[in-house]
């Protein structure tokens, strides 16, 4: 069904999987999109399926792209710590799909010898978020301890949905350690903000320094956003917007 | 169970690097209209069908080229003048430069199979461009574009096309140029520019198709004569949910 396509094998010693496909608020792909920006983590695989939605995406610049995953390595060169990345323009509509990929990346993972993965998700609670905490679960209870050391909270019960939770489901099935870090969310926005508080915890178990500016940028960006359109709603004498309805944007 | 997709070859054709122009029932019908219109106009002679096991007579939600999991419509035959036609995909072809190929959306279990298929016959034909006639609704008149690689796009810029659009290009048009792109052949994208109608997204547009074919005729040099383009064009119930007229 989905097919994955290597380009190079890196040489990794037992690397850790990190994935984070696009979600709730784009917290997943927004904290792993930057990690691979910031530790220029080299492009090696790319996993296009069926399962996709059935679309291109038109880039700014006028080039189009086929929806796919991709996959990424990084080594760090002072310790044996090294990295593959799984990201994406897209997760696998279907459930089929999703369980496809989530067994191919891990089956790719573990050609590599990965014992320890994450995944980035999102925990949306509906209202706005003024300091994300970040809830982390994982498939060794004994690790939560460890986890509320870096200041994250217990997600006990709930669902994690699509490829990112199935990927930490079916590596427990497979004996990979995983943990699953959750960014809390409205759910209402791209949240920036939110990415930042999991990937600080995130870079912290794995005892790496990433620079977080661009997403501290992304995040006062959309608090701005949603400041002006606070005043905007607490104008109530104002004539409403004649600018059109925004919703019709749309191609086929 | 694994989905079917099968062609019928009507007759050989003989092809020097053709262009082939693809449109498929989309937003405001604009690249549906446009093959229609080259098939009658150029005229071309149908050389080849697809088939698929995916294809829907009555789709179970619209528009139908917002393909979802879990609603594949149902299978069926259109009639016309009292004969069953299945839906199908065709492949046409004017003197032996052009390819017109008129499109159906199939559900989302087949989409990608139908699209990459289409690529393949594409490619073993010769095909040295693809391009692909829709539109976009964010408004302005004119015609934009996008393409597979950027020399293509600066090419369009010569001719005054520029780019404009960004975001998902939805449906089989959109995966055409995607798996075009994929298998090397370069992929352009022409979108006239619309009006969307969110209550019937596939509203007939003529006049915006007509600035499109102008455009394609340009490029092309197809001396196409647009003067039978009608102002006001019917929808096909093909791509409708169901409605009075279609049995079950």
């Amino acid at each position: 069904m989905s097919v994955v396509k290597i380009y190079k094998k890196p040489e990794l010693k037992k690397p850790t999987l990190v994935g984070g496909l696009p979600g709730s608020g784009y917290v997943a792909k927004l904290a792993v999109d930057h990690l691979v920006k910031e530790l220029d983590a080299q492009l090696f695989g790319e996993i296009f399926s069926p399962a996709f939605p059935p679309q291109v995406l038109v880039k700014k610049d006028g080039t189009v792209e086929l929806m796919r995953n991709e996959l990424y390595w990084w080594r760090d060169g002072k310790s044996d710590t090294s990295l593959i990345v799984l990201t994406g323009n897209t997760q696998a509509v279907s459930p089929e799909g999703q369980y496809d990929i989530a067994e191919k990346v891990l089956d790719a993972a573990e050609s590599f010898g990965v014992e320890r993965m994450f995944t980035v998700a999102a925990f949306v609670i509906g209202e706005r978020v003024e300091k994300p905490r970040v809830f982390a679960t994982a498939t060794e209870p004994r690790l939560l301890d460890d986890l509320k050391k870096h200041g994250t909270v217990p997600m006990k019960e709930g669902n994690i949905g699509g490829t990112n939770g199935l990927l930490f489901g079916l590596a427990k099935l497979r004996g990979i350690q995983g943990i699953c870090l959750l960014g809390e969310t409205s759910g209402y926005i791209i949240d920036a903000k939110s990415a930042q508080a999991v990937l600080e915890v995130l870079t912290e178990i794995l005892g790496i320094r990433v620079d977080m500016s661009a997403l501290e940028n992304r995040a006062k960006e959309t608090e701005d956003f949603l400041r002006r359109m606070q005043e905007l709603e607490h104008r109530e004498e104002q004539p409403q917007s004649k600018k059109g309805d925004r919703g019709l944007f749309y191609i086929g | 169970m694994p989905i079917k997709t099968w062609v019928r070859e009507i007759r050989e054709v003989e092809l020097s690097q053709p262009v082939a122009l693809v449109g498929s029932p989309g937003l405001r019908s604009v690249g549906l209209i446009a093959v229609d219109y080259l098939v009658k106009k150029l005229p071309c002679r149908l050389f080849l069908e697809l088939y698929s096991g995916s294809f829907p007579a009555e789709y179970a939600l619209t528009p139908s080229y917002i393909a979802t999991p879990g609603f594949p419509g149902s299978g069926g035959v259109a009639l016309k003048n009292g004969v069953p036609e299945l839906p199908r995909v065709e492949f046409h072809s004017w003197r032996n430069r052009v390819i017109v190929i008129k499109g159906y959306q199939a559900d989302f279990e087949g989409q990608y199979q139908v699209a990459e298929t289409i690529i393949d016959h594409l490619h073993r034909l010769g095909t040295r461009r693809v391009v692909v006639l829709a539109a976009h609704g964010r408004g302005g008149e004119g015609v934009q574009c996008a393409a597979t690689d950027k020399r293509i796009l600066e090419e369009m810029a010569k001719q005054g096309i520029e780019t404009g659009y960004e975001g998902p290009f939805f449906g089989l048009s959109g995966l055409i140029l995607g798996m075009a792109m994929a298998k090397g052949i370069e992929g352009l994208a022409l979108f006239g520019l619309t009006t969307p109608m969110p209550e019937d997204p596939e509203t007939p547009d003529p006049a915006t198709t007509k600035t499109l074919l102008g455009k394609v005729s340009e490029l092309l040099n197809l001396s196409l004569d647009l003067s039978e383009l009608k102002p006001k064009i019917e929808k096909k119930p093909t791509a409708r949910k169901p409605e009075p007229g279609f049995s079950v």
